[in-house]
């Protein structure tokens, strides 16, 4: 059931890193995703969620980006 | 001496210093304006340096220049249009992978770039090393360290400006994309050379890569090319969405394999910032925190700027009495002193808000901190179909609608922005609160706090209902997505905080100001004509118009008296009551007004209510449309927010007032 | 005064900003307390009846103040808390606890400033017997702590520049 490939990011928890494999998301969020740094390979760690639960604060490439659940949950990744 | 002229572009990620780098050159010689045909602000100044004349224009911050925003479209059309002598990209030596994506898109529009490598000392307080040679041979471009003397790090940077203008060598760069895009890229550059009427100041690889990653705008910019079609057929061969991902993994892959030998960076360690993210967005504090500084930001904005809006208030009274007793003709009097004077005042007396505001604005945004409140607020505005940057606009439109429609600026999403600006003017601002505590004192004693309550509510009400109404009519689609860097939080500069105050708060009156003038000598011209009668009187050209609608006011419960107060409330809302007390004839007396109003069989608790909605929700107050008009930049949008909103009022106005008398009251 | 006991520079002991959070924390509730019994007591029964104290201690009957207050005394708890269960990174509500209350007691200076000039310059006749006296509250002279603790452990506080241009 659990395979590698379906894990996506919005499963991850804080403190945990991830690969990224492949961003799924459309139209011109998924643009803008790799111009912040989300391509495959890059690591990436959640910090924190938040107070209301949505959207994430994530590290990446050295910085903080926040993305929406609904947009991590089309970004496929590889837990470290 | 023609030589002399130098041009040059500042670029950057947004939260580098582009801006204080801007400042600091310029000083106080800049012109801020509108990039032709769109909202986006355009900078510009001018530096005298051993003896060039150097004109530096101030792009947008962007992380890219894809055609995602408004504001990466303009960045690059002025680079490959305007052609500057050198772009300079200030980059954040603490977050250098980031920044050098976008150097790597500057390479390819054949720009002759500049990297003035700022917040150094940062990356170097947390053990990061750099190596600014090392740097400089890899990318092939000039790379300054800014340095902490103000004067030195200005004139090196200058210093190779000049230089690199008289150079005049030009350094290629390049980034190969792998066997198969490089082909395409070929084959499209084989096409679009056949066009001998093309635009020859795109690069013609350039040209082909963006139309390999399905760039609208560039597909735009060929249309009209006779190897449209040509063209058009190579892209539409490939997996498009696959050609994107490549891509950008290619740049990056540029970057990952000579960043190591730029830079080393040092393990993560609790810098200041984690410390102060690690509070302010606390799963429990994070929320009360947030609502404590905006209510700080707001006492701030309101409460300090009383006794400056007073003392403008004292000084146009009194400029407008002196004016009435020393003019001849009559009518020139009181043109110049209710009408022009009073206008003129309207809208000074805003100036202190609004100064505060756009320096507590810049203040959060130069610290990261409004970032941070988009963060918090986003998942509760985005059930409403709004996005979290549009939360800081609405708290303030309780203050007042016109500095929280210039809040909006932050919103970069064009939709949100128009759904944001148009939805402000229900929230009940404090002008209309003297409407409330009149007529709820009046009719409702002791429930008068609950009624006043009550039409917060109905405001809060009807302007998200409005954003859904609008999402799904007019203004079509989901709230752009939330892709947001959270920047370090830093102290601001007072400088650059200063200066976008002045330029805002000067904007204000300069655009503003004009159509609130015209609109005060409109009211004035109404309530005075036929000339002799007395002003706002029945036999005014306003009681002509308040006689003549009140047909269609009557089923809300208004009489003409009413609907002259209410035209006379177009101006500022708190006008409707002084009107009413000059039609009732009581002068400021508010508690003969109230008892003129309790033996008026004309104005019932429920038309008071009635009353009280509509003055709420109708056509914003004149500064109000000032401010529509020149943030969205459209007649359109204006006319429909006027439009929309008395459509609003009446239909609730009528619902309470004809409900209210089915039910007996 | 806890904040004198600092010796040495040892970041992993939290021993001194725990006690100073501890102190601070509690004085910031306990008058927030006060305040919003003095504010809910106004509303609920009139002008008339006084909480013990409040007039000693300058605390006007405002709510959204006492909230204020509240938030700051739970920040500096919240931080004794976590650094009490041996979490380093706890010292971060100390540090933001420090920065909120001066940011909220510059806040509050600037708009009595601004009721000084109704007063004084202005002459509003909503202002009369006003003095610098009637508008000093917790939210100001309990920052007098934290301004200690600000000055003391100042390097800890030095600005992150946004640009050394």
């Amino acid at each position: 059931m659990l395979d590698i490939q379906d894990t996506t990011l919005d499963t991850l928890k804080p403190g945990e890193k991830a690969s990224i494999t492949k961003v799924r998301v459309k139209g011109s969020a998924r643009r803008k995703l790799f111009d912040m740094g989300m391509v495959a390979g890059a690591e990436i760690e959640l910090i924190r969620n938040a107070p209301l639960g949505d959207p994430m604060e994530y590290r990446i490439k050295g910085y903080h980006l926040s993305i929406r659940k609904e947009e991590a949950r089309q970004i496929f990744i590889q837990k470290l | 001496m023609e030589d002399r002229e130098i041009k040059i572009a500042l670029t950057g990620n947004p939260n580098v210093g582009k801006t204080t780098l801007f400042n600091a050159l310029t000083g106080s010689r800049q012109h801020v304006g509108n990039w032709p045909g769109v909202t986006v602000e355009k900078k510009s100044g001018r530096v005298a340096y051993k003896g060039y004349n150097i004109e530096v224009i101030d792009l947008p911050g962007t992380y890219s220049l894809t055609a995602y925003s408004m504001d990466e479209i303009v960045a690059r059309d002025f680079i490959i249009e305007e052609k500057p002598d050198i772009v300079i990209q200030v980059v954040d030596a603490s977050n250098l992978e980031r920044n050098l994506y976008l150097t790597t898109q500057l390479m390819e529009l054949g720009s002759e770039i500049l990297i003035v490598l700022n917040m150094c000392d940062i990356a170097e307080d947390r053990g990061d090393r750099l190596y600014i040679d090392k740097m400089q041979e890899l990318l092939a471009t000039p790379v300054i360290r800014t340095v902490a003397t103000q004067k030195k790090g200005l004139c090196d940077l200058l210093d190779k400006v000049i230089e690199q203008k008289e150079l005049k060598q030009h350094h290629g760069h390049e980034i190969g994309y792998g066997n198969e895009i490089e082909e395409k890229i070929l084959d499209i550059e084989k096409v679009l050379i056949e066009d001998e009427k093309r635009d020859k100041r795109y690069p013609l690889r350039w040209v082909s890569i963006r139309l390999l990653e399905g760039d609208d705008n560039v597909k735009g910019k060929i249309v009209n090319s006779p190897v449209y079609g040509r063209v058009m057929a190579i892209i539409d061969s490939i997996d498009q969405e696959e050609y994107e991902a490549e891509i950008a993994d290619k740049r990056y892959l540029a970057i990952n394999t000579i960043f190591p030998q730029m830079c080393t960076r040092a393990n993560d360690t609790l810098t200041k910032s984690d410390m102060i993210d690690r509070v302010l967005t606390n799963k429990y504090l994070g929320i009360p925190i947030f609502l404590a500084l905006m209510w700080g930001a707001f006492e701030l904005t309101f409460a300090f700027a009383t006794p400056f809006m007073d003392m403008i208030d004292l000084a146009a009274t009194w400029a407008s009495e002196y004016v009435s007793s020393s003019i001849h003709p009559d009518w020139l009097a009181s043109l110049v002193g209710d009408g022009i004077i009073g206008g003129v005042g309207a809208v000074l007396v805003f100036v202190p808000n609004i100064f505060i505001l756009f320096f507590l604005l810049s203040l959060l945004e130069g610290s990261g901190y409004l970032a941070r409140a988009a963060f918090i607020m986003d998942k509760l505005m985005y059930k409403i179909g709004m996005h979290g940057k549009s939360f800081i606009p609405m708290l303030m439109g309780f203050g007042c609608n016109v500095p929280a429609i210039m809040a909006a600026r932050s919103i970069e999403d064009e939709k949100d922005r128009l759904i944001t600006i148009l939805i402000v003017p229900f929230i009940s601002c404090g002008a209309r609160l003297p409407i409330y505590v009149l007529f709820a004192g009046t009719f409702f004693g002791r429930q008068a706090g609950t009624v006043i309550f009550a039409m917060y509510i109905l405001g809060i009400a009807i302007a998200i209902v409005s954003a859904k109404i609008l999402r799904e009519t007019i203004v079509k689609g989901k709230p752009a997505p939330f892709i947001m860097e959270l920047p370090p939080y830093r102290v601001p500069t007072l400088k650059t905080s200063l200066i976008h105050m002045w330029d805002n708060g000067f904007m204000y009156i300069k655009k503003a100001g004009t159509i609130i003038l015209a609109g005060v000598v409109v009211i004035w011209v109404l309530a005075s004509f036929p000339w002799g009668v007395e002003y706002g009187s029945e036999a005014s050209y306003v009681g002509s118009i308040g006689h003549a609608v009140e047909p269609l006011m009557k089923p809300l419960g208004f009489d003409w008296k009413i609907s002259v107060a209410l035209i006379f409330g177009l101006v500022a809302k708190e006008i409707v009551v002084a009107s009413i007390g000059v039609l009732y004839g009581t002068g400021d007396s508010s508690e003969a007004l109230s008892e003129r109003l309790l033996a008026d069989s004309g104005v019932t608790a429920l038309s008071s209510l009635s009353l009280m909605a509509f003055s709420l929700l109708y056509m914003p107050c004149v500064a109000t449309v000032g401010v529509i008009k020149k943030e969205t930049g459209s007649w359109k949008w204006t006319i429909f927010a006027i439009v929309y909103g008395i459509v609003v009022a009446w239909i609730i106005a009528f619902l309470i007032y004809q409900g209210g008398r089915l039910l007996g009251y | 005064m806890d904040i004198k006991r600092e010796n040495g520079n040892d970041v992993q002991d939290t021993s001194t900003p725990m006690v100073f959070s501890t102190v601070t924390g509690s004085l910031y509730v306990l008058l927030g307390l006060l305040q919003l019994s003095a504010g809910a007591i106004r509303i609920l029964i009139g002008p008339d009846v006084q909480v013990p104290l409040t007039n000693l201690l300058f605390i006007p009957a405002d709510i959204i103040g006492a909230f204020v207050l509240l938030l700051i005394g739970t920040v500096f708890i919240y931080g004794v808390i976590e650094m009490h269960s041996g979490i380093f990174e706890g010292i971060s509500y100390a540090y933001v606890g420090i920065l909120i209350s001066l940011i909220f007691a510059a806040i509050y200076m600037l708009v009595s400033t601004g009721n000084m000039l109704e007063a004084y310059l202005l002459k509003n006749e909503d202002f009369i017997g006003w003095t610098p006296a009637s508008d000093l509250r917790p939210g100001i002279y309990l920052a007098i702590l934290p301004l200690f603790a600000f000055i003391k452990w100042k390097n800890m506080f030095e600005p992150i520049n946004e640009s050394r241009l």
